[in-house]
């Protein structure tokens, strides 16, 4: 029993995945909102029917770790629109962080790894 | 015990991997549309002389990129860094202070005549350069076109669209009163500057049309006091009445895409329907025959195909045929009248002019006719030309009234950035050329 308490002790984020609750639908959705607020779509622009998934790494502060967003997937299209739709996923992770993402702490193991997929529904107004 | 300590580890770490390295998975649907915020400091004078120079080539680049509304520029009252040289290091933090998102930094240096521009684009966010540096050539008379040759670099590197800005319009240039309307032709950049005429205005002059390396022009002309299809040199204003196929009035020319041949509405005996001269032997096809009016007709960009108008079907609408004539097939099907149809450069739509309701409208369509969206309304918007990329519409607006008349307007096929083009008189008929070489 004293070698499972030492166990857990040294393994700090099983501990926190086992006792933090999982997100909450409001607190992912204010996630989303924050990243919206920074992306920039041009509903003309080839990209804009493209949709990306970028993965990134966050801080315990709610920064992205070492500024790296990567993309994992993307729907089919031309490479140059796919770029530009990646990019603008990857600026609007990067820009609107400023001093890190207000993310629940005690969650952080729930929140440390994110998978973020961009897709306007709407690429042009009819 | 050491050992069973280890391997009731593993056995843990393997029992439980999901917990702890599930991602959290969001869905992102809604953005924002907003123009890119981007800086571009005053442009280094690396010359004595210099310094007015890089001040209207940066104040036009600017200009350039916030046209589109794509762009947004943020004051130079704004900015922490200064740029005191072109090979200075950037500041990236200071940049990301402000939210500029590109940070645009040039140069500029003048020899006697000749003039020198560079650049350089940055991603302020990733902090990396964003293409290689690039240096353009020139006469210091030439300096508008080398900005717009920077902003068009600029604009294509981060939209991944080409650009647009070094570009010339070939339009109708009006003047006097409206009952007696003085009409000559008209070459300007395609933000109004640098006009010049290129015929005077003792005949009517209708429908310019740029061939697609931009160094003639078609139009239609009443010089000889009914309509006929002349051809114009751009560089010597030179110009000639093509010889068409024999009828009463030729007009609507258009050069085909590989500029070898024009084609047009030929009027016989009350009919109109639409020819081909082919420039080099002379020779004439024509492409439709029936009893109703064929006209407007403009080619896809692999010249396999045209759309024209027609009111075979008892009102005036949009067809699609063979480029060597053959059946066409109906694409408008909404409410009203759809003319002066003209192919998209990326062949992907379709422009129009709309008469409904008693409004008129720019819209574009599919090929196919599918997802029609109208762009402007007003009293009388009509005759709609592509920018190079695609991307922009230009178009005539007529004002009512008296003292009322045509403007040339542009607007983003996206409907938004509706904009005036600036001329000092009134203007119709717009055609907008391919990019400069």
């Amino acid at each position: 029993m004293r070698g499972l308490s030492l166990l857990i002790a040294l393994i700090p984020s099983l501990a926190l995945a086992e006792g933090a609750p999982p997100m909450t639908d409001g607190e992912r959705a204010a996630f989303g909102a924050a990243v919206s607020a920074c992306w920039m779509v041009d509903p003309a622009s080839p990209a804009a029917g493209v949709s990306v998934t970028v993965a990134f790494a966050l801080s315990p502060e709610g920064r992205v770790i070492d500024n790296r967003v990567e993309m994992l997937t993307h729907s089919d299209a031309a490479p140059e629109a796919v770029e530009l739709a990646f990019q603008a996923a990857r600026r609007a992770v990067l820009i609107c962080q400023v001093d890190g993402y207000a993310l629940p702490a005690g969650k952080y193991e729930h929140w440390r790894d994110v998978r973020m997929n961009f897709t306007a529904v709407e690429a042009l107004p009819q | 015990m050491f050992k069973a300590f280890l391997s009731l580890l593993a056995a843990l770490m393997l029992a439980f991997p999901a917990v702890a390295q599930t991602p959290l998975r969001i869905e992102i649907t809604e953005g924002v549309i907003e123009p890119l915020p981007f800086a571009a400091p005053l442009f280094q004078a690396e010359t004595a002389g210099a310094e007015q120079l890089a001040s209207d080539i940066t104040r036009l680049v600017s200009q350039d990129l916030t046209g589109t509304g794509l762009f947004r520029e943020i004051p130079a009252s704004a900015f922490i860094s200064t740029v005191n040289s072109f090979a200075q290091p950037v500041a990236f933090a200071d940049w990301r202070a402000i939210n500029a998102q590109a940070l645009v930094v040039g140069a500029v240096s003048v020899n006697g005549s000749q003039l020198t521009v560079k650049f350089r684009l940055y991603d302020v966010f990733s902090g990396a350069e964003l293409g290689e540096g690039l240096q353009f050539a020139g006469t210091t008379d030439g300096w508008r076109r080398m900005a717009h040759k920077v902003a068009d670099a600029v604009y294509s590197r981060i939209t991944g669209e080409s650009g647009y800005f070094d570009s010339r319009v070939v339009y109708v240039a009006e003047s006097g009163p409206k009952d007696n309307r003085l009409r000559r032709l008209a070459i300007m950049d395609y933000d109004g500057a640098n006009t010049q005429f290129l015929t005077d205005s003792s005949a009517l002059v209708l429908a310019p049309r740029f061939s697609p390396t931009g160094d003639r022009v078609s139009y239609t002309s009443y010089e000889s006091g009914f309509p006929r299809v002349n051809l114009l040199d751009v560089a010597s204003v030179g110009r000639r009445q093509l010889s068409t196929a024999e009828g009463d009035m030729a007009f609507s020319p258009r050069f085909s895409r590989d500029g070898t041949s024009v084609i047009y509405s030929l009027s016989n005996g009350g009919n109109t329907d639409i020819y081909r001269t082919d420039l080099a032997s002379g020779t004439h096809t024509r492409l439709t025959n029936a009893p109703s009016i064929e006209t407007s007709p403009s080619l896809s960009p692999d010249g396999t195909q045209i759309v024209f108008e027609s009111d075979r079907s008892g009102s005036q609408q949009l067809y699609i045929m063979p480029a060597s004539g053959g059946e066409p097939r109906r694409i408008s099907f909404g409410e009203g009248r759809y003319g002066s149809p003209v192919w998209s450069p990326r062949g992907d739509l379709v422009a129009f002019t709309k008469q409904n309701a008693g409004r008129f409208h720019i819209g574009v369509m599919r090929t196919d006719g599918s997802e029609e969206r109208l762009l402007t309304a007003s009293f009388l918007d009509e005759s709609p030309t592509w920018a190079p990329n695609g991307r922009v519409l230009m178009f005539t607006r007529e004002s009512q009234g008296a003292a009322g008349g045509p403007s040339l307007y542009s607007v983003d096929i996206s409907g938004r950035n509706l904009r005036q083009v600036p001329l000092s008189g009134f203007a119709s008929d717009a055609s907008w050329g391919p990019l400069q070489r």
